[in-house]
């Protein structure tokens, strides 16, 4: 597969294809899709053009919204509901929009594999895995014996010599993508497998028509940094043995920076700027870039304010001047605001701004002269008006730090909890009762004003830990306590010690109740407290103004506003009370990086400004290290290592502490 | 006073944007079926509320000298054996079968939901037994039973309504407690829970206001089969006696006189038929939209 690919068929009339390009795997060519809304068409993809070669791994960054996934879907011709209303994509010199459904079929058999995002919607809960990765296989073999009768799996009709054939070298794919013990899984149902293994099964089927091109469109999003690190791994192997180009859609730089070669930034619909992944992460040459990469939580100081891109990715409705980035950013001039900014080809790659004319060459060490987010919480909606006054009279160079009290106020002791499972008359008298045993004697204290980061792989009890602090469970064995106090579930605790406790849920979106507006969301505590409906609205005023958000969203209902202004609205319920503890389950790790950002600066203000205590469950390290000041390792229920953040991070001292800080994708791998 | 009224200003203004902005409408109206269904939804309750000042006649007023008489400018339905307009006495007609198809399926939506969220929300022994109930609900024939229970109880139209309200709840009662058990194990109920918020107030304000949606969409689908219901136990002469005038005692009146006027059998059949068919299009057209797993595509991207 290492030669070029034959050119197959050129119609007369296709100028968009020059020669030099008929070494392109893949070349997408002014690529326009829109969707039709009742406001009129949605500009989700406006122009986007790149190519790939046979081998080469490109990424293509950007936050959501931007047209990521529907790029990588009009590319295998799946762009439904939306419309492809202008440009050509060309994948091994087919074009794909107006090859005939068999032409576009036999390329998705052969040339191009796609990996979906959430493994869980990907398999068919029906079948086995082993079935169907064989079922990808035999579409390859013989793509034009598809008989119902072979899809029913009637064993009668069904051909069993080829079905052993196709087992056998499913097994084989399953042992490639790293699948422990092929053989024994190859039964099992996807509901067996945990999501990595499932993500991984998808990965096999993609490569079951060993293809010339793989699409994964943000294929380790859903797993937790452990899983994430060896399924990249093994895509880079794979891609390597195999010889195989590979587009991946992420919107994590350190992912690209582990393995892509080539990077295309997208924002609104357009490609901002292209070049080698090195070039790209050290020398970003559009201000885009520069504050995707100053978002990110780990290049900041501890504890400190995050830079933050203010303002969200635009819908583009219709005719709209200028850059789509220019009302986000820093740089822009009045020209950025009224005409299309040019796109300067460069050797390093391509970059769409008028910033090419007016700056030349931007610094060697990345050009980062441009202030970003000042001192100030702004509404995710880009609405500059909504200041939170507390915050803005502080100075960004501050540290956000609070003194760590040494009373510990939360203290578990030996805490252990179990859940019963499958338990059945039949087995508890055969005595084959299974019980997993979630958390296991954790002895942990938290002290007032500090930051408990509590990180593990997924399943390793953090949850469930969190769960027994707030009350939600009880444990089998220990105790909790809370200043002192023996607290068991929360329909038994007083309702002092609620008050004390508040919670952040991970998703945003099924944290609050869809049917109440955003001000009775988060009068429900003062409510359940008995204030009165002018106590309650003063309150939900000046809460709503802490979190950064106008009054104008308090009659709002929770579909009509984006995830963080979401996660504001959860954050200030949970300090409705004024808690003395805020346990952040997962609070940032459902948001976009620049999103993220603006959700842990004001978590660091928050605790500054009310001396809260914080028990922050992530999987994510990078946020984990920026806002705790000590950290417990959680593996398999117990605890295998604690102690202040920079020590753990620094010199892990346990294998499994080891393995989490291993597997963190960062940009300095590739730029140094 | 004024906080009052502002509040209640506010919750209309914010009701209005939402079904102005509403995407849900939007969806409702892409398909003309179900616009068909509203549309006769609507008409017939027009009928029903405004049919004594529009009917041209009493329903009950006989006039022998003009019995049978087939449709004309005078009688736009013709007239029955009795000589009484028919197009009034379907306009009193709507009145019945709508009023009572509103109690019965009212009555059945109260006492399911209130079963079927005790069930799922309480859950343990009361959840067994309350579900249990169902199960013996589930397992009588219906229209067999509320044969019995009018015929036992004598023919007349409220016991009619007792007969259908007390066999059709179980199905909200399942339903209700489904919806239920899976809205409450979503985080915002926790987070309720975590607040010290009262097992009612987290019963009626969070978790109610999530069931509605398969609820209504039910209660819509049975308002046509509880109108059937009626017509078939007036039909048998169970319901509404005579002289009142109610879609199934006017079939049953009309199939002596098939052969001869064929309106009177007709002009109540149709109207049944219409009726039904514009509750079961309206039901559809209402689960597409009020489903809740159509309602991801209502949010915005983070």
């Amino acid at each position: 597969m290492t030669t070029t690919p034959p050119t197959l068929e050129y119609g007369p009339d296709d100028a968009a294809t020059p020669d030099d390009e008929a070494t392109n795997l893949l070349a997408v060519e002014n690529l326009q899709v829109q969707f039709g809304t009742h406001d009129g068409p949605v500009r989700a993809v406006d122009g986007v053009s790149f190519s790939l070669e046979p081998g080469e791994t490109v990424g293509i960054v950007g936050e959501s919204g931007c047209g990521k996934s529907v790029t990588a879907r009009s590319i295998v011709g799946l762009q439904e509901p939306g419309e492809v209303v202008g440009g050509t994509v060309h994948i091994d010199g087919v074009n794909v929009h107006e090859a005939s459904d068999r032409a576009r079929r036999q390329l998705r058999g052969d040339t191009v594999s796609m990996v979906f995002q959430d493994p869980d919607q990907t398999l068919n809960p029906a079948f086995d895995v082993g079935e169907q990765i064989a079922e990808s296989l035999k579409v390859h073999d013989q793509p034009e014996r598809q008989r119902l009768l072979d899809y029913l799996h009637a064993p009668l009709f069904a051909n069993r010599s080829d079905w052993r054939d196709h087992r056998e070298r499913a097994v084989e794919l399953m042992d490639q993508v790293g699948i422990d013990e092929p053989a024994d899984r190859v039964d099992d149902y996807p509901h067996e497998f945990s999501g990595g293994m499932r993500q991984r099964a998808g990965l096999a089927i993609a490569l079951a028509s060993d293809p010339d091109l793989l699409i994964a469109d943000e294929p380790t999003t859903a797993l937790d940094t452990t899983t994430q690190a060896q399924l990249l791994d093994r895509l880079r192997r794979l891609t390597d043995e195999r010889n195989m180009a590979t587009l991946l859609i992420t919107h994590d730089l350190g992912v690209v920076a582990d393995i892509c070669d080539r990077v295309v930034v997208l924002y609104a619909g357009q490609v901002m700027e292209t070049g080698p992944t090195d070039r790209v992460l050290a020398a970003p040459h559009h201000p885009y870039t520069r504050a995707l990469l100053e978002c990110r939580t780990s290049r900041a100081a501890r504890k400190r304010r995050v830079p933050t891109i203010e303002g969200t990715v635009p819908e583009r409705l219709g005719e709209q001047p200028g850059c789509p980035f220019a009302p986000r950013c820093p740089a822009a001039v009045d020209a950025c605001r009224e005409g299309e900014p040019p796109t300067f080809e460069r050797d390093d790659g391509t970059v769409r701004c008028r910033e090419g004319v007016v700056f030349g060459e931007p610094d060697a060490d990345g050009g980062l002269g441009l202030e970003y987010g000042c001192g100030e919480t702004q509404c995710d909606e880009g609405d500059s008006s909504t200041t939170s006054a507390t915050a803005s009279t502080r100075s960004a160079s501050q540290p956000l730090r609070t003194d760590a009290g040494t009373d510990s106020l939360v203290s578990l002791e030996g805490v252990s909890k179990r859940y019963q499972q499958a338990g059945g008359l039949l087995r508890r008298l055969l005595g084959t009762d299974r019980s997993l045993q979630a958390v296991d004697d954790v002895t942990l204290e938290i002290a007032a004003g500090e930051t408990l980061g509590l990180v593990g792989e997924s399943g390793s009890g953090k949850s469930t830990l969190a769960n027994l602090v707030t009350g939600l469970e009880t444990p089998t064995s220990g105790a909790v306590r809370f200043d002192g106090d023996l607290v068991g579930a929360a329909g038994t605790r007083t309702a002092a010690t609620l008050h004390d406790v508040g919670v952040v849920f991970q998703n945003p979106r099924s944290s609050l109740n869809p049917r109440l507006p955003v001000a009775q969301v988060i009068a429900e505590p003062l409510h359940a407290n008995g204030w009165n409906e002018q106590r309650r609205r003063d309150r939900v005023s000046e809460l709503l103004e802490s979190v950064g958000l106008s009054e104008r969203h308090a009659e709002r209902y929770p579909h009509e506003l984006s995830g963080g202004q979401l996660q504001r609205v959860a954050i200030a319920r949970a300090i409705a009370l004024d808690p003395r503890l805020v346990v952040l389950d997962e609070p940032v790790s459902a948001l976009d990086v620049s999103v993220q950002a603006r959700i842990l600066n004001l978590l660091l203000e928050l605790q500054r400004d009310l001396e809260l205590t914080y028990l922050l469950i992530s999987h994510d390290l990078d946020v984990v290290e920026h806002v705790s000041d000590r950290v417990v390792v959680l593996s398999n229920g117990e605890v295998v290592e604690a102690g202040p953040t920079e020590r753990v991070l620094a010199e892990p001292s346990h294998p499994e502490t080891a393995a989490l800080v291993e597997a963190v994708p960062r940009l300095e791998h590739s730029s140094q | 006073m004024s906080v009052a009224l502002e509040s209640i200003a506010s919750a209309v203004g914010r009701r209005y944007r939402a079904l102005r902005t509403s995407r849900t409408l939007a969806t409702f109206c892409a398909n003309p079926l179900n616009v068909a269904g509203l549309s006769i939804v609507t008409a017939i309750t027009i009928a029903a509320v405004i049919g004594p000042l529009v009917a041209p006649y009493d329903p009950t007023t006989q006039d022998l000298a003009n019995r049978l008489q087939g449709p004309s400018l005078a009688h736009p339905f013709g007239t029955d054996q009795l000589g009484r307009d028919m197009l009034s006495r379907l306009l009193y007609g709507a009145r019945l079968s709508l009023g009572i198809a509103v109690a019965v399926t009212g009555i059945r939506l109260v006492l399911g939901t209130a079963i079927g969220l005790l069930a799922g929300y309480a859950g343990g022994w009361i959840d067994e037994a309350l579900m249990r109930l169902v199960d013996i609900q589930l397992a009588f024939p219906g229209l067999v039973l509320a044969l019995v229970i009018a015929g036992i109880l004598g023919p007349s139209l409220r016991n009619v309504m007792l007969a259908l309200a007390v066999v059709g709840w179980a199905s909200y009662a399942r339903l209700v407690r489904g919806t239920v058990l899976a809205t409450k194990e979503r985080d915002f109920v926790r987070a309720a829970r975590l607040m010290n918020v009262s097992r009612f107030r987290i019963a009626t304000r969070h978790l109610l206001p999530n069931v509605a949606g398969p609820v209504v969409v039910l209660a819509t689908l049975n308002m046509g089969t509880v109108i059937l219901g009626t017509a078939g136990l007036s039909f048998i002469g169970l319901g509404a006696q005579p002289p009142t005038p109610e879609w199934g005692t006017m079939l049953a009146d009309g199939r002596h006189h098939l052969r001869t006027a064929w309106w009177i059998a007709n002009v109540p059949g149709v109207a049944i038929m219409c009726t039904v068919l514009g509750f079961t299009l309206l039901g559809d057209g209402l689960r597409d939209v009020l489903d809740p797993n159509h309602e991801t595509t209502l949010e915005k991207p983070t």
